[in-house]
């Protein structure tokens, strides 16, 4: 039986059962019948023509349906699909779609605006372009010079001043126009817009008061200012310490205080100089040897930024900015820094360890009794000294050492002792005398003060700044000796933990919002102007001195005062202008010489070896690096940003080393007690591989009580109060800990371990464990290919050598032409793009990022990149749009470590494109992968497919406080130039699209103005676009520009061997590349070391 | 099968017999909807289900009006329970459509007993699925512009995606399933109106006479529905084939280590299949029961079913072994990885729960004292179907958790609304499908006629 048949005798089985249906025998032809019963067509005569016609069917049979005698039930051309765009069938097609679609259509949600424009344009102001003001920034008593960009009137983002002498290099010709900025400096911009900011004076203990009963309340203590005390923030400006000698000369009494201080390197100088505070400062570009003794001169560095750019310059060999020989960085430190990160031979010593390894360093240069310590003898630190000794023998006059905050002043001494050994000064370091030698020591200030207080000798207190009542050594008890105080007043932003206490409370004007001035670290006089009118009222600290001292002049004219004073007045237009008085560093001293000076006899633990027991632990005070020292506390965008090393956010933690952790079997994320000279703290407990044995890191700046809405308030607060336990007799770092695990767990929020932290690559106590394990193995298979690594002694050996050469696991398709280089090998399915003009790119050094996070804030500021806090940080979705990744290497208790930046890579084979079904991600014409944000509809599907995770979603409205009224200040920090992103859309780096185009258009304009030459069309010149992060970076190890123009900086950088793409076997040809880093390891090292 | 000519002589000589027969099934089935009290354990789950439901549209609320944060996706884990939720349910679909497209073309006469249930299933397992695309983009208001349609913005949907490719695979798949189960029903439904009118219930009678489209049964209507049954059984069946092909397009198409395996479509295809079969048993085994509808849904169709699942549960299974040799055989170390990860990584739970439930369960089909055990074969289905739903999680889940930047690696874990949803849609699923149960032919009265021996009179069938 054939099919056909087969299968109507199916049917005739299927229902020929109905109940009221016919039986099945039914003729299979019945339902032919409409069809096919009239007489062919063809027989029809034809169509009259001549008007008359016989019958009906005659005239119906028009000559179309006779086309050549065929058959033809329906018209010609029925079957054929219709072409007329207009017919009725397909509008009534397109109709039907449309009315289903307008409905449809009617969903969008549209955020509401209003917009109220000006009804005149105002003086030099041209609507919709930023403007560029200098100003100036000081943190801990060191000032640092800026640049703000004020749009319509509101400052918006703080860069470095790149004109400034100190902010900015000049070592090669032609980089003058740049200069970093830390993290602390563009986070601060947020503080002008913080609606927790005090919003006016209080007096009697909080009752709301005002400026003008203030100034009538100083009217009255003028009268008795020989019982009035001022205590201080340190700070370096020349004004301040011109209203200050006027009023010691009243007899006001001095106080000054810094929880992080610089102090033990001005009285080591004194130690070594005879009573002359010398302040060291360092000419990295130049050294061939550094050496840091406890010292983070890349991130806590008064000089930070100027260090970390000479060093980088010093590291590059060849291409753009390379000065020539590579430096060599040795690190001998406790807490892991990022000085520690960088260096090439690292040591890991409890800091108070410091003095014997500096006395063993000296008695070897100079010839003198080693002292007899443990550790010494250690094979381990024995190798390192001695080749540490013998390199700085050979690099006479091109080595230098810096010790850091926390060694003691003897440390300090002996290190000019080494630098005069080593023929550091005049070379490679210079001595300027310290503008403020002859103040008292920060920690000796605030424990005389708190004795005269406790003591009732103080009737008013002027507290400037500060919030010594959370910051104070614990021990003092500021707290309850600033009640036996009884005016106290204190000026500061916040109502903060020492406004509460105090009988006044002034707001104080933020330093965008007031005339300043300070000095940088080398002296240059700086001016800080401000941008806006304070917010909240306020004043200054000028101003309140001014006013005590009874003649109320504004900011500006007491600076201007001040400089005539000083002498320096000159172009005070130009001076406001560039931001400083030009030549107004502090000339060197001219070779001083070490006098001698008594060393202490070494005791306990410095006798040591280098494993304590529990009890005999170190404390290790560590500045934060989200609040610095607590002040930041209440700043969203620094708890945000992961700390260099940790990658913890939202919290401060102990830190303790591996060896330590797992001797005392702590864990990480659990709680620990700390116990330090009898006082107590509970805290969590990260374990860091390469921490000093025997160290417990403690991280200041968190638990604040009264930081604000962010940072704390009485009820909640954020991170651990670890002034608890530092005390006068430890400021610094302190003995005889113990430590106890309290059995209970705390999550810290860590963006790079979000899962099982215990196996993850930070982890050591857990590494051990894991060797071998899924995670451990495949992290050490792939590492290599994702961060490559070489040495100085290789690159300058093998001529060959490439970063993306023969070793490697897929280098068979990166020598296939897996590069962003058009017309080189590879192919792909899709039809590449062939770029007429511009094409953006993106060059990252591995060898010089710090991980210092400058452009991960500095990019927040530009992109309106919004904060998600703690919770959904922990669940993973922070979104930064440039993040730093840390791998470590190497051995649990001597790692090594390197940073990797990673925003958009703008492939230009985006496998993101590919799969979004709105094509709401797209390349453009300069191959920059662009977001369209109200296109996207969020299905996630990019971020799926992206290889380098890099893009970023919003799961829920982060932007939803700001329409809350008390955030509506908020809102003028955002960058008009910027979307503010709505939830449920995709975002990513964008390659600062907007500063592209605001330079295209410049250029443009300034062609057709005839101001530049050049074609509208052609190339800018190299550095017109400079990305946030690459401004913000202070090692210059990011570049953008156009790999169009054969001669940019990124186009050699792209073309350098060392530079490599990340993951190329996707053949996602990136448009940013990396440099391999290169290490510069002593070869005396490498072959016991264990480096390599 | 016996020839035509003698089937056609025989049937008229028993034709009085037959139809008692006949009248019988028709008996047996319509009771379910005539009763005029339905079953309390069918009350029961109805009002379990509807609870479920409401979970469901509470997660729904929530979740349009916070965002995608109130589920446990992340930035490194972007697609979760969602996905895997919509490829679960789109899986479960298939079976419906295999047993009423591929096994009529085939001519598996068993078919009969389950095809209507399991077609309704199939429609509302994609109903389920449906929702999880759209709920799952940022802005589901804006969901339809993954929709071609003329715009005075001259956007177009982007058709490299497969995303994009879904969208058309799930919405053929649904009209086709949609068409092919209301052709199917629609001689069916004739015969509840005319029963209800026979009983005198008139309001019933007209809405079951709407829906029955005036079918008269007459001979004319019977060929044309035959084609148009045939046709669309013709289009059905390459849809078995294509849509999780598709589907499983999202994944082999991208380049996540662990996602891209050509590999994927007979696997997605063969997992689709088997857990499609598992859901159907896993539904009707109660069902015969309770409705006493054990001489039409016989054992030995039930046993036919078994032997589906443990051919298909071995496809799987070989699928399984195979993506571990290639990641393997490849020497590519983010492939090598992703599978040694899913496997002994943190979320190897998951991967031997899905080896568990879908290699090693089905193994007990082998034998027939199980394959004749229904109620070894429910908790048999039932572990097959949470297998089925953990191989979509390990595929997506933990892929995601570990891709090429190890500094990007996380966890996931579902919040109360992933959880919510997923309840939502399973409390939907069901209670469509108990309301099916309850006004519709559950059986389909005129094919399994036609597949019963006195439709073949005289002849040894």
């Amino acid at each position: 039986m054939s099919q056909e048949e087969e299968l109507h005798v199916l049917d005739a089985h299927d229902h020929g059962d109905h109940d009221h249906g016919a039986h099945g025998d039914h003729d299979h032809d019945d339902h032919d019948d409409d069809h096919h019963d009239e007489a062919p067509l063809a027989d029809l005569p034809p169509t009259p023509v001549h008007g008359y016609w016989k019958s009906l069917r005659e005239l119906e049979g028009d000559a179309a349906f006779q086309v050549s005698g065929s058959v033809a039930e329906f018209p010609p051309g029925a079957d054929k699909p219709n072409h007329d765009p207009l017919s009725r069938r397909n509008f009534f097609h397109l109709m039907g779609a449309s009315m289903a679609l307008a409905g449809v259509g009617a969903c969008q949600r549209y955020e509401k605006e209003e917009i109220v424009p000006l009804a005149r344009r105002p003086e030099d102001q041209t609507p919709g372009v930023t403007q560029q003001y200098a100003t100036a920034f000081e943190l801990g008593g060191v000032g640092h010079s800026l640049l703000a960009t004020a749009f319509e009137g509101r400052p918006i983002k703080l860069d470095g001043n790149p004109e400034h002498p100190f902010a900015s290099g000049g070592v090669v010709t032609g980089t003058e126009r740049h200069a970093g900025c830390s993290t602390f400096v563009q986070a601060s911009i947020l503080h002008l817009y913080d609606p927790d900011r005090s919003q006016g004076p209080t007096s009697d203990h909080g009752v709301a008061s005002s400026l003008d009963a203030f100034r009538a309340q100083l009217g009255q203590l003028r009268a008795g200012l020989a019982t009035t005390t001022v205590l201080s923030e340190a700070t370096s400006s020349p004004t301040v310490r011109a209203l200050r000698t006027k009023l010691i000369g009243l007899g006001v009494r001095w106080h000054e205080y810094e929880p992080l201080s610089w102090d033990n390197e001005r009285a080591g100088t004194r130690m070594a100089f005879g009573d002359r505070s010398l302040r060291p400062i360092a000419k990295l570009d130049r050294a061939e040897t550094i050496v840091t003794l406890d010292c983070d001169i890349f991130t806590e560095h008064p000089a930070s930024m100027k260090y970390s750019r000479d060093f980088a310059r010093s590291r590059r060999q060849n291409g753009w900015l390379g000065i020539g020989a590579m430096s060599r960085l040795w690190s001998i430190e406790s807490v892991f820094t990022n000085t520690g990160a960088m260096a090439d031979h690292r040591l890991a010593l409890r800091s108070e360890l410091g003095l014997p390894f500096a006395m063993a360093l000296d008695a070897a240069l100079r010839g003198g009794p080693t002292p007899t310590s443990e550790f010494l003898k250690e094979p381990k630190v024995d190798k390192f000294l001695k080749v540490l000794i013998e390199e700085l023998k050979q690099n006479k006059g091109k080595a230098v050492v810096i010790a850091g905050r926390r060694q003691p002043p003897e440390v300090h001494a002996l290190v000019a002792r080494i630098n005069q050994s080593i023929g550091a000064p005049g070379a490679t370091l210079e001595y300027v005398e310290d503008p403020d030698g002859d103040r008292p020591a920060h920690l000796r200030s605030i424990n005389d003060l708190a004795h005269q207080m406790a003591a009732g000798a103080v009737g008013t207190l002027i507290m400037l700044g500060g919030n010594p009542v959370y910051d104070a050594p614990a021990d003092l008890n500021f707290a309850a000796a600033l009640k036996s105080v009884k005016t106290s007043i204190h000026l500061h932003e916040y109502r903060n933990e020492t406004s509460l206490l105090s009988s006044w409370h002034v707001p104080r004007a933020h330093f965008l919002e007031a005339w300043g001035d300070v000095q940088t670290w080398d002296g240059t006089v700086t001016v800080a102007q401000p941008l806006v009118a304070p917010l909240y009222g306020g004043l200054s600290v000028i101003e309140l001195l001014s006013l005590l001292l009874g003649d109320e002049k504004s900011g500006d004219a007491l600076v201007q005062a001040a400089h005539k004073d000083l002498g320096i007045d000159g172009n005070w237009k130009q001076t406001v202008h560039d931001g400083f008085v030009a030549n107004t560093q502090l000339a060197p001293v001219q070779q001083p010489t070490v006098a001698e000076f008594p060393l202490p006899t070494l005791a306990g633990g410095q006798l040591a070896g280098s494993l304590r027991v529990n009890g005999e632990l170190e404390v290790v005070f560590h500045q934060s690096s989200f609040t610095y020292d607590g002040r930041y506390a209440n700043n969203a965008w620094l708890w945000e940003t992961p700390d260099f090393l940790t990658k913890v956010t939202w919290d401060n933690y102990a830190l303790v080393g591996a060896s330590t952790a797992s001797g005392l079997s702590l864990e990480n994320d659990t709680l620990i007690k700390v116990k330090v000279n009898e006082l107590e703290l509970e805290l969590p407990c990260y374990t860091i591989p390469g921490q000093a044995a025997g160290t417990i890191g403690l991280v200041l700046g968190g638990g604040r009580t009264a930081a604000g809405h962010v940072g704390g308030t009485g009820t909640r607060t954020v991170g651990w109060d670890t002034y608890k336990v530092r005390t006068t007799r430890g400021w610094d770092f302190a003995g005889k800990a113990t430590v106890t695990a309290t059995g209970k767990g705390y999550t810290l929020a860590n963006i790079q371990e979000h899962w099982d932290i215990r196996t993850g690559v930070g982890n050591v106590g857990a590494i051990a464990r894991e060797q071998g394990s899924v995670n451990a193995g495949g992290l050490a298979e792939r590492l290599p290919e994702l961060i490559r690594e070489t040495t100085n002694k290789t690159l300058a050996e093998n001529k060959a050598w490439h970063a993306e050469g023969s070793e490697g696991f897929f280098n068979d398709l990166v020598n296939a032409g897996n590069t962003d280089r058009p017309g080189e090998g590879g192919f792909s399915l899709f039809k590449e793009k062939d770029y007429q003009g511009h094409r953006w790119a993106m060059a990252i050094d591995l060898s010089t990022c710090t991980g210092c996070n400058a452009c991960m804030v500095a990019c927040q500021a530009e992109n309106n990149v919004p904060v998600v806090g703690r919770k959904e940080v922990m669940n993973n979705r922070e979104m930064s749009w440039i993040r730093i990744d840390r791998y470590f290497s190497g051995s649990v208790e001597d790692p090594q470590v390197v940073h990797q930046p990673v925003g958009c890579q703008h492939c230009e084979q985006a496998p993101c494109e590919q799969v979004c079904p709105v094509g709401a991600t797209t390349h453009s014409d300069e191959g920059l992968n662009d977001m369209a944000y109200n296109r996207c509809i969020g299905t996630r599907y990019c971020a799926n497919n992206c290889p380098y995770k890099v893009r970023r979603f919003n799961f829920l409205d982060w932007n939803k406080e700001f329409r809350d009224a008390r955030n509506k200040v908020r809102r003028l920090l955002f960058n008009p130039d910027v979307t503010v992103r709505m939830r449920g859309v995709m975002e990513k780096c964008t390659f600062c699209v907007q500063r592209i185009q605001n330079a295209k258009i410049r250029t443009k304009a300034q062609i057709r103005g005839g101001q530049q030459p050049g074609s509208i069309n052609g190339p800018m010149p190299d550095g017109t676009v400079e990305t946030a992060c690459q401004q913000a970076c202070p090692t210059e190890a990011i570049v953008f520009g156009d790999l169009s123009d054969k001669d940019s900086r990124v186009s050699r950088l792209h073309e350098d061997r060392r530079s490599y793409a990340l993951l190329p076997e996707t053949y996602t040809k990136p448009r940013n590349r990396f440099l391999a880093r290169v290490r510069n390891p002593n070869p005396s090292l490498v072959a016991g070391g264990g480096h390599e | 099968m016996s020839t035509a000519d003698a089937t056609v002589e025989s049937h008229h000589e028993d034709a009085g017999k037959a139809r008692a027969a006949f009248r019988a099934v028709t008996r047996d089935v319509a009771w379910v909807a005539e009763a005029p009290k339905p079953h309390k354990a069918w009350i029961a789950v109805l009002a379990i289900a509807l609870l479920m439901f409401g979970i469901g549209l509470y997660s729904i609320f929530v979740l349009v009006t916070t965002g995608i944060g109130v589920w446990g996706n992340s930035n490194t884990v972007d697609w979760a329970w969602d996905i895997t939720n919509f490829v679960w349910w789109i899986g479960i679909g298939h079976a419906g459509t295999l047993i009423s497209a591929v096994l009529y073309l085939t001519r598996q006469t068993w078919r009969v007993s389950i095809n209507r249930s399991a077609e309704a299933m199939t429609i509302f397992a994609v109903m389920c699925a449906g929702l999880f695309p759209l709920l799952h983009t940022g802005r589901p208001w804006f969901a339809w512009w993954m929709l071609p349609h003329p715009n005075d913005m001259q956007m177009w949907p982007q058709f490299r995606s497969p995303l994009m490719w879904d969208v058309f695979a799930v919405s053929t798949y649904a009209t086709t399933s949609i068409l092919f189960w209301f052709m199917g029903l629609v001689p069916d439904l004739a015969t509840f109106r005319d029963r209800c009118a026979g009983r005198g219930e008139k309001v019933k009678a007209i809405i079951y006479g709407c829906l029955a489209l005036g079918w008269r049964g007459s001979a004319r209507q019977w060929h044309r529905y035959e084609r148009a049954y045939l046709i669309l059984a013709g289009l059905a069946t390459p849809l078995v084939f294509s849509v999780h092909s598709v589907v499983s397009f999202d994944f082999a198409t991208s380049q996540l280590p662990g996602w891209h395996t050509t590999i994927f479509p007979p696997y997605f295809v063969a997992g689709a299949i088997f857990s499609g079969f598992a859901m159907v048993f896993t539904l009707l085994i109660p069902a015969r029961h309770l409705f006493n509808l054990k001489h039409i849904i016989k054992d030995e169709h039930v046993e036919a079913a078994c032997k589906i699942m443990l051919g298909t549960g071995m496809m799987v299974g070989l699928a399984y072994a195979t993506e571990f040799f290639i990641a393997w055989y490849s020497g590519n170390l983010f492939e090598k990885f992703a599978f040694v990860n899913r496997a002994f990584g943190p979320f190897w739970w998951a991967y031997f729960l899905m080896v568990g439930c879908n290699v090693l369960v089905p193994q007990a089909f082998w034998f027939k004292r199980v394959r004749r055990a229904p109620v070894i074969i429910f908790v048999l289905c039932i572990l097959i179907n949470v297998g089925m739903w953990f191989e979509r999680f390990v595929i997506i889940a933990t892929s995601l958790a570990r891709t090429f930047l190890p500094a990007q690696w996380s966890s996931y874990s579902p919040t109360r609304y992933d959880v919510g949803l997923f309840v939502g849609t399973i409390g939907l699923f069901f209670t469509l499908f108990l309301l099916f149960f309850r006004f519709a032919p559950v059986i389909a009265i005129s094919e399994v006629k036609g597949a019963m021996p006195e439709a073949h009179a005289g002849k040894k069938h």
